[in-house]
């Protein structure tokens, strides 16, 4: 009996010197891979659906594809608790929209010049509004990319596109049948989500137009099928489509010829030009 | 025990769930109850399934699951070896069904071409000096192919070197979005059955037909002031699809900018020769004479109306009533398949006049406001869409 006693005080003695050596493994690991230093130079923030959780692999690919070579970070919101919980709770937590802010924020104040774009596809598109939103003031992304958004089509911008330096890209499609079928949508808000007609200009005014200059919706058109997008809801992340129609809007510093805003189309159905 | 085999209908196929063994063991208990209802109902039908099977093939050719008459003309085009007009075709063919897989392969087959056949345009139209078209058509390219390496470039380069020469076009963009690139016409065009005719607005038999009217976009349309006419394009489908590519955008806003004559097309029609260039000079020239003459025989008969409006009951893009002159405002009542409408003249809330069926090409007269006589003429009717487009001159 003695013995025993004392094989096993030599065992607890060697295993808490193993936990010890781990746990100065684990800060040592930290230290030097970098939860301490933001990355540098491009970095694309992207975003998954409600319980959707394979785009990403995808939209790298795409961009990728079009010669895209920055950072790309998938930022993990969901609450795994499937795609109903996703949707009416988890896209509109304000915390985890902070933890989004926070994470621009680190990015954008050490690198001040680099690209920052960020992308998210239906709920996810939800969270990066209010994560914009809560973005301190001179703190801006450059593009930001909203796939088949399942907010409101009235949803306000103008508050995110304070801290958006270029382009917001919406891209939408009448073929969307899970937004078709939406009873409310991920921002709490009722009516058509963006995903099925496009942002619109809530309240027109001086100010609202200016800054739905950089919105830009992309309408589904017949020649997408080409690239895979047949206007299903998550066919719109298919890596054909990211490298030919959504890398060359982002990767350029140039507009893209192609692209008319929101407050232009208004402005065309104002002058009874048309569309 | 096992099941005995007349309890199992022949052809039937054995389900495994639960309510099927349940049915069978009533049955060899002798409940006589068992197997009603839903069960029974169910086993008859995939006891059938050769018919059934058969009956869906037949539906399918009787209604039609493929991708339909647009998807059909793309492929006699890409025959043809009209890569552009097949990609237009499976564009429209696309539209309605976005799910096919044979549409999906067509537009990228066809992209493809249709784009480099544009970008040949474009080069021809920069060579020829002709910016705003060169300028169309690389847009038409980046259209097609968003991914392009070079259309982005031609296109800036092209707004800063010749900004004034692209004003125009640029503006009908930005209005009008991707339908404004369809003015861009290639070399020598003539259009093909397929993609469509060139028809003055004065209205004849051609002009009954169901076709697909591209006019100008209301409250900036139509009024041909002095010798400024007005040209009207009819066309065919063929042509829109790849133009429209903005959903919310119509095949309206193709026409002219602002309603009055579209120099592009008017120097299409002045200019239009037969497909192949190995024509002989005489010939083109001959064609270029009666082309231009039939432009200018067509210019002078739509000067002769003072206001062209289109009024709609379906069409949502035109309204129903509208301000026509003199303060009289003319409310559409309905349209007929024999190609006529009912109309109403109002001045002010006061209806002054109903015309009932009145055809295409007729006319009726009533006095404006001022006391002066003005006649009212049917130029179209679009009965599918209840949409009447009516010419005001005076009497």
């Amino acid at each position: 009996m003695f013995e025993g006693s004392e094989h096993i005080g030599r065992a607890v003695r060697s295993l808490r010197g193993t936990v010890g050596a781990t746990i100065i493994c684990l800060i040592a690991l930290a230290a030097a891979g970098g939860c301490g230093t933001p990355p540098r130079g491009p970095v694309v923030f992207y975003l998954d659906g409600a319980g959707y959780y394979s785009s990403a692999g995808k939209v790298n690919r795409g961009l990728r594809r079009a010669g895209y070579t920055g950072h790309f970070e998938r930022f993990s919101w969901s609450a795994y608790l499937g795609p109903a919980h996703d949707h009416l709770v988890a896209a509109k937590s304000r915390y985890v929209a902070r933890r989004l802010a926070g994470k621009i924020e680190k990015v954008r104040r050490g690198d001040p010049d680099g690209q920052i774009n960020v992308m998210g596809l239906s709920a996810g598109t939800a969270v990066i509004l209010q994560a914009l939103e809560q973005l301190p003031t001179g703190i801006q992304v450059d593009n930001v990319v909203l796939f088949s958004p399942s907010v409101s089509a009235n949803h306000d911008l103008t508050k995110a596109l304070r801290h958006v330096r270029r382009t917001l890209y919406a891209t939408c499609s009448p073929n969307d049948r899970i937004l078709g079928s939406l009873i409310v949508n991920a921002d709490g808000k009722f009516g058509t989500p963006a995903g099925r007609s496009g942002f619109r200009i809530r309240r027109p005014g001086a100010e609202a137009e200016t800054a739905y200059r950089k919105v830009v919706n992309l309408h589904w058109k017949p020649g997408y099928l080409a690239y895979d997008w047949d206007g299903g809801h998550t066919a719109v992340t298919n890596s054909k489509f990211i490298a030919a129609v959504v890398a060359p809007r982002i990767l350029s510093s140039e507009p893209y010829p192609l692209d008319r805003s929101v407050s232009c189309r208004l402005a065309s159905r104002q002058t009874g030009g048309g569309s | 025990m096992s099941t005995p085999r007349h309890l199992i209908r022949r052809g039937s196929v054995r389900l495994p769930c639960l309510w099927h063994r349940r049915l069978r063991r009533r049955r060899l208990a002798g409940d006589p109850t068992a197997g009603t209802a839903v069960p029974q109902v169910a086993s008859v039908l995939l006891g059938r399934w050769r018919e059934m099977f058969a009956f869906a093939c037949v539906l399918c050719v009787i209604v039609g699951c493929g991708p339909g008459k647009a998807y059909r003309t793309g492929r006699r085009a890409e025959k043809r070896g009209a890569a552009h007009n097949a990609y237009d075709a499976y564009c429209r063919a696309g539209r309605k069904h976005p799910g096919s897989s044979a549409v999906a392969s067509g537009i990228k087959r066809s992209g493809p071409a249709a784009a480099a056949f544009w970008e040949d345009e474009a080069n021809a139209a920069t060579v020829e000096g002709r910016h705003a078209d060169a300028w169309r058509m690389w847009m038409r390219v980046l259209d097609i192919q968003p991914e392009h390496s070079i259309a982005p470039g031609a296109i800036r380069r092209i707004e800063r070197q010749y900004p004034t020469a692209i004003a125009d076009a640029r503006a009908g963009w930005l209005r009008r979005g991707a339908p404004s690139l369809a003015l861009a016409n290639p070399r020598g065009a003539k259009p093909s059955p397929d993609v469509g005719v060139i028809l003055a607005a004065r209205p004849t038999e051609s002009s009954r037909v169901d076709a697909v009217y591209w006019e100008a976009p209301l409250g900036v349309a139509a009024e041909s002031t002095g010798s400024e006419s007005e040209t009207l394009v009819v066309s065919g489908p063929e042509s829109v699809a790849a133009s429209d590519a903005d959903l919310g955008d119509s095949m309206a806003d193709v026409a002219g900018t602002d309603g009055r004559r579209v120099p592009g097309i008017t120097d299409e029609v002045t200019t239009a020769r037969p497909e192949g260039r190995s024509t002989s000079v005489d010939t083109v020239a001959a064609t270029q004479t009666e082309d231009a003459d039939r432009a200018e025989e067509g210019r002078r008969k739509v000067g002769e109306f003072l206001v062209i409006r289109t009024l709609s009951k379906r069409d949502h893009r035109y309204p129903r009533r509208a301000r026509i002159i003199d303060g009289i405002a003319a409310r559409l009542k309905d349209t007929d398949s024999d190609l006529d409408a009912d109309i109403y003249l109002y001045a002010g809330d006061r209806r002054i006049k109903k015309i009932r069926e009145l055809p295409v090409g007729q006319s009726q007269t009533f006095r404006g406001r001022s006391g002066k006589k003005y006649r009212l003429t049917i130029l179209n009717v679009h009965h599918k869409t209840r949409t009447v487009r009516i010419g005001i001159k005076p009497a």
